[in-house]
């Protein structure tokens, strides 16, 4: 089957990881809510230097609260988040420094063109030598013909396309993927995995996806969440395909996939 | 809960003595103004403690605007949006009956005076509030941008006072620290009168605060049924 | 000295994106025209000498005209989702506040530019000239009143169900007390010689102005965080 060819070819390279043991994210206690609303129960996991861990659920389970959250786009109500040793209480800043982060939404401006785009969040994120770090990229994603183009008229995949390299940017140590794959055409599936396995060495990942085979071949540990709270949760070593994908299965019935 | 409602009687308790003794005290044992104004120069006894307490709601917004901002915590919230609602019926009150005394007194509906200007303008800010208030669903998003136009709306409400005090009003003043002519019987029926005010006030909000939660209470009933 | 790039960086990027599409200063120019034209029409029994009433006719104009560029101010951050762009960028948000600010306050004052001479040609029949310092601090003092609280409110009312409809409802009654001292000031130094009664009302609003810039500067700047985080 095809999740397990995934799963024997990843064990035998398994990247993991030079920097290993060093807590890059440690949540502990998260609890957000929206008024009465509590959207995540008190959840905690540690994530390593170089981990990637894949989030599965239902809609509404509370995935993207929680990237929100670590990302600082949105305030937890209690717990304990540090991030690359930092607070997340504290300065925000230098945090927004460490995080790329790719959704199904590029967040870019139609009206700019590709360099411009690249240009305006270099400026926000103060990247050092800009110009070429623009070129590199560009030219990796495959844009760098279309870099004076305005983006309105761009396809869904160039868009994404570029928004990897938006995300790339400023070198963050860690990537915070929201539905990645969600609407890419193969070409840009390509592009995206193997800039992923590119970077993987250095870099900590969470991703959230409804793509089980994606998410459990890039992952080095999964988790599903439920109603706000982690029903499971395993390294990748421990996992068993057979009994996640049941977990998985009678968690979502009903929904997608 | 309870004592919510114990709060609530006994504010109810002592508003409506002093209201009716203000009220006899304005008709009866106040002196009859006779230089200029005259018998309708009586509605001040009602009129300044209502503005007194439309004040004194849009002080309690600000200050429960300011509570959320610092804790996040919802129940400032509401006592925020009920104490403005509050104001705004009080200044809608004071509008009208700035009206009707504008008739009375100089003969027209309606005149540019600066201090009727400026309850009008704070009638429209408050207002403008609750628009807000409407066209958000989230109660977090509602709350927390109550919060900040309720901390800027008395920013506003300030410097519409004084930008219409800087004009010449023809608005009567009936105390000022010059005047030294205030009988007995006019302070003690305006203090009647304004204790009675703030008395219905306290109760009026403490009532609307508990059916804000109630409301909220029912919303949450309403969900565990699905 | 890196907040102002960061400043500058969102500032070009809105400067940019406006002359690629021009829909706010087009619409902007467009309403300004057509409220003179109106002017013309009402007032041409008074041989559209509009002297005496030039300072409430001139801010009547330009706060609605601000309001079609503040509501536009966010629309790309909205319509393309690149609100979290930016909020993901490690920029302090009351940055992106004083950026707005800039950008909306440049704005209106370069369809002031066009518009304060052809309305003083059109309707002012008095030379004041030797005057004009005072009245472009007036005015400038005047837009960063209607820019600050404007691009505050702004912020809010794009992010709820009523979008453009609920920045006039909630900016118009705030900025009353800045509008009352633009239209003194305006006012006074186009409707004539003035005597020292309306000297000293010019003053009192120049400094309600100062004052009120100052507050409306910098309780939004302290609140931004507040009401654009979640």
């Amino acid at each position: 089957m095809e999740l397990e060819n995934h799963l024997t070819k990843l064990k035998d390279n398994d990247i993991k990881n030079e920097g290993a043991g060093t807590v890059e994210i440690s949540v502990k206690d998260l609890v957000k809510s929206f008024g009465r609303r509590t959207v995540l129960h008190k959840i905690s996991f540690d994530l390593n230097k170089g981990d990637f861990l894949s989030i599965f659920g239902p809609n509404g389970a509370g995935k993207t609260t929680t990237l929100k959250i670590l990302s600082t786009l949105i305030a937890p109500t209690s717990g304990e988040i540090t991030v690359s040793g930092i607070k997340l209480t504290d300065d925000p800043t230098p945090i927004r420094q460490k995080i790329g982060f790719i959704s199904h939404n590029p967040l870019l401006y139609h009206d700019l063109n590709a360099l411009e785009n690249l240009q305006f969040y270099g400026a926000l994120y103060q990247v050092p030598d800009l110009n070429k770090r623009i070129d590199e990229l560009l030219e990796r994603v495959e844009l760098s013909h279309r870099r004076y183009d305005l983006i309105r008229g761009y396809s869904k995949g160039m868009m994404q396309r570029l928004s990897i390299a938006r995300a790339l940017l400023h070198k963050p140590s860690i990537l915070f993927l929201d539905e990645p794959h969600s609407g890419l055409d193969p070409h840009a599936v390509d592009i995206l995995d193997g800039l992923l396995d590119d970077i993987r060495p250095e870099h900590t990942f969470i991703m959230i996806t409804h793509n089980l085979g994606k998410g459990l071949s890039l992952c080095s540990a999964a988790m599903i969440l439920d109603g706000g709270n982690i029903v499971f949760y395993k390294d990748k070593a421990a996992l068993n395909v057979d009994e996640f994908e049941q977990t998985y299965r009678f968690i979502v019935k009903g929904e997608n996939e | 809960m309870k004592t919510r409602y114990k709060v609530f009687l006994a504010l109810t308790i002592i508003a409506v003595p002093l209201f009716i003794a203000g009220l006899i005290g304005t008709f009866y044992f106040t002196p009859l103004e006779v230089k200029q104004i005259g018998f309708n120069q009586k509605i001040f006894y009602f009129h300044v403690p209502m503005a007194i307490t439309s004040g004194v709601a849009f002080l309690v917004t600000l200050i429960g605007s300011l509570a959320y901002i610092v804790t996040r915590d919802e129940k400032y919230d509401k006592w925020a949006a009920s104490a403005a609602e509050i104001g705004l019926v009080f200044s809608a009150m004071l509008l009208l009956m700035g009206i009707l005394w504008g008739r009375a007194a100089w003969g027209v509906w309606w005149t540019w005076d600066p201090r009727l200007t400026s309850y009008l303008v704070v009638v429209l800010l408050y207002m403008g509030y609750f628009v807000l208030r409407s066209s958000v669903e989230s109660t977090t998003q509602r709350a927390r941008y109550s919060a900040a136009l309720g901390t800027v709306s008395y920013m506003a409400v300030i410097f519409t006072m004084i930008s219409t005090r800087i004009l010449r009003s023809t608005h009567p003043v009936i105390f000022s620290l010059h005047n030294s002519g205030v009988e007995p019987e006019m302070l003690y029926t305006f203090l009647l009168a304004l204790f009675g005010t703030f008395a219905l006030f306290g109760a009026i909000l403490v009532i609307r605060v508990s059916i804000e939660n109630i409301r909220e209470e029912i919303e949450d009933l309403k969900d565990m049924i699905g | 000295m890196s907040s102002l790039k960061q400043i500058w960086a969102i500032l070009k990027k809105d400067i940019v994106l406006e002359l690629r599409t021009k829909e706010m200063l087009i619409s902007m120019f467009l309403f300004v025209m057509l409220t003179m034209i109106i002017f013309n029409y009402s007032f041409s029994a008074e041989r559209n000498d509009l002297t005496k009433f030039g300072g409430g006719l001139l801010w009547l104009a330009f706060t609605f005209t601000s309001l079609l560029g503040l509501n536009r101010s966010f629309v790309h951050e909205k319509d393309e989702d690149c609100m979290d762009g930016l909020l993901l960028s490690p920029i302090d948000r009351s940055l992106i506040y004083a950026a707005k600010v800039l950008s909306n306050l440049i704005f209106l004052s370069i369809i002031e530019i066009i518009a304060i001479p052809i309305f003083s040609v059109f309707f002012i029949k008095y030379d004041y000239t030797p005057k004009l310092g005072l009245f472009i601090i007036g005015v400038i003092l005047s837009n960063i009143g209607i820019a600050s609280i404007g691009t505050f409110l702004a912020t809010m009312a794009i992010n709820t169900k009523t979008r453009d409809l609920l920045l006039p409802i909630l900016m118009l009654p705030l900025i009353v007390p800045a509008l009352w001292a633009a239209v003194t000031i305006s006012g006074a130094i186009m409707g004539g010689p003035y005597g020292h009664n309306i000297a000293v009302d010019v003053s009192n609003a120049l400094k309600l102005l100062v004052f009120y810039d100052i507050v409306f500067l910098v309780v939004p700047y302290g609140l931004y965080d507040f009401v654009i985080g979640e």
